[in-house]
């Protein structure tokens, strides 16, 4: 009876991926994977509408969802060999790299359609006006569909339930002080999240903006202490170089391919048509998880294509890829724009032609936590700071730095929000748009 | 840009702080706002490197300041300075069905720097994930639960204060 349940835990199962090789999984983690719910990743697009700008761009959340759990998974052996003391001994350890697979590989199940594109129909909580996220969506699958059965039939016996699953990414500080590092490793700022979709994303968008040293990084991820003594994910001075490009691929993926002008637009696209298909607009609550299972890509292709047909015109332009030109961008930090005019001849455009002629869209993001004061003597005469905290371990391995205090490029990166404003115009009314707005941003200046 | 509800009650607040220093204390006190005092935001927090911090606030900050309705200045000190912008009065036209929340907050908490609404808002946010009662085991796990999280950033009896505090104004879960 123990050889079946060690075999349970064996990783002997393989995926093989594009980008790490071979993905290795126990036969307790291959039941998760082959559930319905988990295999619905297949028919969720990582880049959601992406694909119609960068064609190799297919891949879905499946894939990535394996690649975090791989990632993760290295992040945990490095730490275990570079500081064992963190993560527990025994039973205690096992537990906790189980832990972390599990929440890295469930982390993106409940992922709408086409990923991030239609967030905006998420609906609100009627009291606080708080829209759902789809980590809200994730928590209700985890706990109350299948998944939920199969980690509390195979995991409960290393002291893993569905509900330690949600508590590593809702209430880390329940697992006590390790999950609070657990956390970092899977949904921190130097997440295997982030190391998994950046370089998976470059590779098959056939762009290099995502590209950075992943094996130099993991080679030299570790933890430290920071000045209160608590555990964070951080990286040896041999690998700053590597954690610098990570933070600068992180910005160029997101102005050139995330942000991308075409991209956008089909995002807005398939925002109108979603709206069009769904009830009242929306997706369903996450209580609602069994109507939300079935909305995926191949649901919203197959309608889209007859709403296409009947002549939707969104439906058209994602199914026929007409989308709309831009009539004008401007990027938040380009001081030679002037966001206040831009929003006020925004306004008479619109006034103008309407928004059956001419759409906005208004990308923000934000590819490095901003840096703010510090330190700094408070009122309270204490000594404080706000700054972000990726470190980086000194050679002596004594004490750790800021990463922003070594490398001028990230110190900058945090002084700039990526904001991208651009309006697109309807093809036969495109010219009458462009000339309209060059004089109205004129007068408004 | 419109305003809602929520957006004048995050002005009404800078305007009644006469400026608020540093981005920490600007979240620290719109987390309030929302999470005790119920004005809807529309903002998720979580747990961050300071405390409770939402990325949807964050993000409307920069709105504001982009469109001239905030401004932030630099002081001597080093530290920023959120303060009404010059598009600041037009922006807090017609109603504010928050405005006593807003001055119920700044009554309560106006007077607190960045240090200690970092602890007061990690408190906050755990006991309510701990389903906090108020009985002593639970005001043990609470503290413990905030010492996971700031390590020896904070002496186990200021916490303990800072639970009393917020109980007695009535913000902790056991005390509505």
């Amino acid at each position: 009876m123990q050889q079946d349940i060690e075999q349970m835990f064996r990783r002997i199962h393989s995926f093989r991926d594009p980008l790490h090789g071979f993905v290795r999984v126990s036969r307790a983690e291959r039941d998760l994977i082959d559930c319905s719910v988990f295999q619905r990743l297949r028919r969720i697009h990582q880049l959601g509408t992406g694909y119609l700008v960068y064609h190799g761009a297919e891949h879905s959340r499946f894939g990535h969802s394996l690649g975090v759990m791989d990632i993760a998974t290295r992040v945990f052996q490095a730490i275990k060999e570079k500081r064992p003391e963190l993560l527990g001994k025994g039973d205690e350890l096992r537990r906790n790299e189980q832990l972390l697979r599990l929440g890295a590989l469930l982390h993106d199940i409940g992922h709408p359609p086409f990923s991030h594109a239609a967030e905006e129909l998420f609906p609100r909580e009627a009291d606080t006006g708080k829209k759902r996220e789809h980590e809200d969506y994730t928590q209700a699958l985890i706990t109350q569909s299948e998944v939920s059965e199969i980690v509390d039939t195979n995991f409960s016996r290393l002291g893993i339930g569905a509900e330690s699953i949600v508590d590593l990414f809702r209430d880390p500080a329940k697992l006590g002080k390790v999950g609070i590092l657990l956390q970092d490793i899977v949904a921190g700022e130097l997440d295997a999240d982030r190391m998994d979709y950046l370089a998976r994303d470059s590779l098959l968008a056939g762009v290099t903006y995502g590209r950075y040293d992943l094996e130099r990084l993991l080679d030299t991820v570790t933890a430290t202490e920071d000045a209160e003594g608590v555990v964070h994910l951080a990286v040896e001075d041999g690998g700053f170089y590597a954690l610098e490009a990570f933070l600068l691929a992180r910005y160029y993926m997101f102005l050139q391919v995330y942000l991308h002008e075409d991209r956008r637009f089909y995002d807005l696209a398939l925002s109108k048509v979603l709206k069009e298909l769904l009830e009242n607009g929306k997706y369903p609550e996450p209580a609602d998880w069994q109507r939300f299972l079935s909305l995926d890509d191949i649901w919203l292709l197959g309608h889209m294509d007859e709403l296409a047909r009947q002549g939707n015109e969104w439906a058209r332009a994602l199914g026929y890829r007409k989308h709309w030109k831009r009539v004008a961008e401007i990027d938040e930090s380009d001081a030679r724009g002037d966001p206040v005019a831009w929003t006020n001849a925004q306004r008479d455009l619109l006034d103008r032609f309407g928004e059956a002629n001419v759409v906005v869209d208004d990308a923000k993001a934000k590819t490095f936590q901003r840096t703010e004061p510090g330190p700094y003597i408070t009122g309270e005469g204490e000594r404080d700071e706000e700054r972000p905290k990726i470190l980086v371990l000194e050679r002596d391995e004594k004490t750790a730095y800021r990463v922003e205090q070594k490398s001028e490029i990230v110190n900058n990166l945090g002084r700039r929000r990526v904001r991208i404003m651009r309006i697109y115009a309807r093809p036969d009314v495109f010219a009458d748009v462009s000339s309209f707005w060059t004089d109205a941003l004129a007068r408004r200046s | 840009m419109t305003f809602s509800a929520g957006d004048k009650a995050i002005l009404r607040l800078v305007a009644e702080k006469h400026g608020i220093t540093g981005k920490k204390v600007f979240q620290k006190l719109c987390y309030f706002l929302q999470e005790a005092e119920g004005v809807a935001l529309g903002a998720r927090f979580r747990m961050h490197y300071y405390g409770p911090f939402s990325d949807d606030l964050d993000s409307q900050m920069a709105d504001f300041v982009s469109q001239r309705v905030l401004g932030v200045v630099g002081s001597s000190d080093g530290t920023l300075v959120i303060t009404p912008g010059p598009e600041f009065s037009s922006a807090l036209t017609g109603e504010e069905p928050y405005r006593e929340q807003v001055r119920q907050v700044v009554r309560n908490l106006g007077g607190e720097g960045g240090l200690t609404l970092e602890m007061l808002a990690t408190v906050h946010y755990l006991a309510v994930l701990q389903e906090y009662t108020g009985s002593d085991s639970d005001k043990a796990a609470l503290v413990e639960r905030v010492q996971a999280w700031k390590g020896s950033k904070y002496q186990p009896a200021f916490i303990r204060r800072g639970i009393d505090d917020l109980a007695a104004m009535g913000y902790l879960p056991s005390s509505s």
